[in-house]
């Protein structure tokens, strides 16, 4: 009778521990901002930054397979929203920060800048956000070489629609990766930082008129580009190459001015869609470990009344009543732990599949966005492509005549 | 006699290859025409080429009127896409601002609507990044596509953070009134949401 006693002592110290593990943190997460500049920087050594596109993330072995993306909670039109999205608050806090020059949000394709970041989405869900970053500088060096920045949700941000549009739920990742590139940046001179400016100046001029600018720059066994020479200050083909590459900026403004609508526009179904799926995932969770513990307890509940030996005597029938009576007591109430385990299951894939309902109405709505500003970007880099070419080839001409 | 032919075969291309550049008499293209379609400039003939008789100052000055004219049509119409977006970004703002004031007035809608609680698009944390604020020259490519006059009282600036500060001169030196109103704008935008974070 001792022995079974400790058995059930056993199982209701393992459905504790079972219970505590499975205890999620939902409180508002301690807010980390990124480092303001404290004094004006020098215009000279301000460096632009270029916040490519995210790289959606979808892994292209499951991209057909909708199940697969069901049970990773992917769902692409949402993640290709999802890649202008991230890159735009990036943005945002990089350019509030007021440590860097100008902040654009661009395509792959746009090379020419002093600094790069381009990144991958790893996990978006409105529960938690993971992302691999990559930053580097014109003249080759990399400064954050796929680092994984990840963090829950702050839920403070899902309280009110107020507090959702004054601060993102993972505004720490952004936060955290405008403080890595400075930490990166601190560790560079002032002169560096004037060469990234001047390699990227050069870089776009050699592309323009490869001939004429060649030999201004060197590119050592690393691979890492820096200036041999400078073209003179009163060189017309350079004035020429600098005031096409002011309208090189226009492009890069107006397709950021696209990405910055397009956020703009999906801001606030994005946000509310974010919510829904933190509460449906949280509810899913909650409910799948109490299935859990339900079931294993449940089941180890039938498994002691069935398997525990006999304690009592063989003519002891008060014994023998009452042990008869702990077991049978013990495998009805197993079984109804199991089955409420099963329902909770049930309860489980209930959510999963409000989310997933949730997720496919806010794709539906977000996918024609996506194709318009997807559109008009490469109308507007497929127009700027056509005329590049065409100002090389007339550079190439005056290098000529010249 | 072999010879002969030879000479009459030379003769006969460089009298073609003389008719040839002759051909090539098309005017430059407009500055219109190079952003509206791509031309292949290698296919298409430049003016430099057009004139044979030209001097090679002549001919530097007609290539470099030709980039000038193309790039001045190419940054009209990045002109043109800009204010575009600007028009659409304050319609979206027009209809956001209109929908809160209408749930607003209508206690019953503020209660309960989705969109009620939505504050108005100025509420939120990000300076409106299209803006062109990325641009160092703070408003220069801009769009002048305002509506109306700054409502709000500008603040002083002895709190200024350095991005507050930044657009607090560009619109101080921002001499079109237009221009110069959307910067003000801006600058009270951002320092009211500096303060809420």
């Amino acid at each position: 009778m001792g022995r079974s006693i400790r058995v059930v002592t056993a199982g209701a110290v393992f459905a504790l521990l079972l219970t505590g593990c499975v205890v999620q943190e939902t409180r508002p997460l301690p807010k980390i901002n990124a480092t303001q500049a404290g004094s004006e920087i020098p215009e000279d050594e301000l460096l632009d930054v270029a916040v490519h596109v995210f790289d959606p993330g979808v892994p292209l072995e499951i991209a057909k397979n909708e199940q697969a993306l069901n049970k990773r909670r992917i769902y692409p039109d949402i993640r290709a929203a999802e890649s202008r999205y991230v890159a735009m608050m990036l943005r945002g806090t990089l350019e509030n920060s007021g440590q860097w020059g100008a902040v654009r949000v661009c395509p792959e394709n746009v090379q020419f800048v002093d600094v790069s970041v381009s990144g991958k989405i790893i996990e978006s869900t409105g529960a938690k956000l993971a992302l691999q970053v990559t930053v580097k500088d014109s003249s080759g060096r990399v400064w954050l070489n796929s680092k994984r920045y990840a963090s829950s949700a702050d839920t403070g941000s899902y309280k009110t629609d107020a507090a959702l549009k004054a601060r993102d739920p993972f505004q720490n990742v952004y936060s955290e990766v405008a403080n890595d590139m400075l930490t990166a940046r601190a560790t560079m001179t002032a002169r560096n930082r004037r060469d990234i400016r001047r390699v990227t100046q050069l870089e776009f001029a050699q592309d323009l008129a490869p001939q004429a600018m060649d030999g201004y720059l060197f590119r050592d066994q690393k691979g890492l580009v820096s200036v041999s020479r400078l073209p003179a200050t009163d060189d017309p083909l350079s004035t020429r190459i600098d005031r096409i590459r002011e309208s090189d900026s226009g492009v890069v403004d107006t397709v950021n001015g696209y990405y910055a609508n397009f956020t703009d526009q999906m801001s606030n179904s994005y946000g509310q869609w974010r919510r829904a799926s933190f509460e449906e995932i949280e509810k899913e969770q909650r409910t799948l470990n109490q299935a859990r513990t339900r079931t294993y307890l449940g089941a180890a509940a039938i498994v002691a009344s069935v398997f525990v030996p006999q304690q009592c005597g063989l003519y002891d029938y008060n014994c023998r009543r009452l042990e008869t009576g702990v077991r049978t007591a013990g495998a009805i109430s197993g079984a109804a732990s199991v089955l409420s385990g099963l329902k909770k299951y049930a309860d489980a894939r209930t959510h999963a599949l409000e989310l997933k309902e949730l997720s496919e109405s806010f794709q539906n709505e977000v996918a024609p966005q996506v194709v318009d500003v997807e559109g008009r970007t490469l109308k507007l880099t497929g127009t700027a492509e056509e005329q590049y070419r065409e100002w090389r080839e007339l550079l190439h001409q005056m290098y000529l005549e010249n | 006699m072999r010879n002969g032919v030879r000479i009459g075969l030379i003769a006969v291309a460089m009298g073609v290859a003389i008719a040839g550049r002759g051909c090539v008499t098309a005017p430059p293209p407009t500055a219109e025409s190079l952003v509206a379609g791509a031309k292949d400039p290698a296919a298409e003939p430049t003016a430099a080429q057009s004139s044979p008789a030209q001097t090679p100052g002549e001919r530097r000055a007609a290539l470099d009127k030709q980039l000038n004219d193309s790039v001045g049509a190419f940054d009209a119409h990045l002109h043109e896409e800009q204010q575009k977006t600007a028009e659409e970004r304050d319609a979206r703002q027009a209809t956001v601002s209109a929908t809160t004031t209408a749930a607003a007035d209508t206690p019953a809608a503020s209660a309960g609507s989705h969109g009620g609680a939505q504050p108005a698009r100025g509420d939120s944390k990000a300076p409106r990044a299209g803006d062109l604020k990325s641009d160092k020259s703070a408003g220069s490519t801009g769009s002048a596509s305002g509506n109306g006059a700054t409502a709000t009282a500008i603040p002083d600036g002895n709190d200024d953070d350095i991005v507050a500060r930044r657009i607090r001169k560009a619109a101080e030196l921002e001499t079109d009134p237009e221009l110069k109103d959307k910067l003000w704008k801006e600058y009270v935008e951002y320092k009211k949401n500096s303060q809420v974070r």
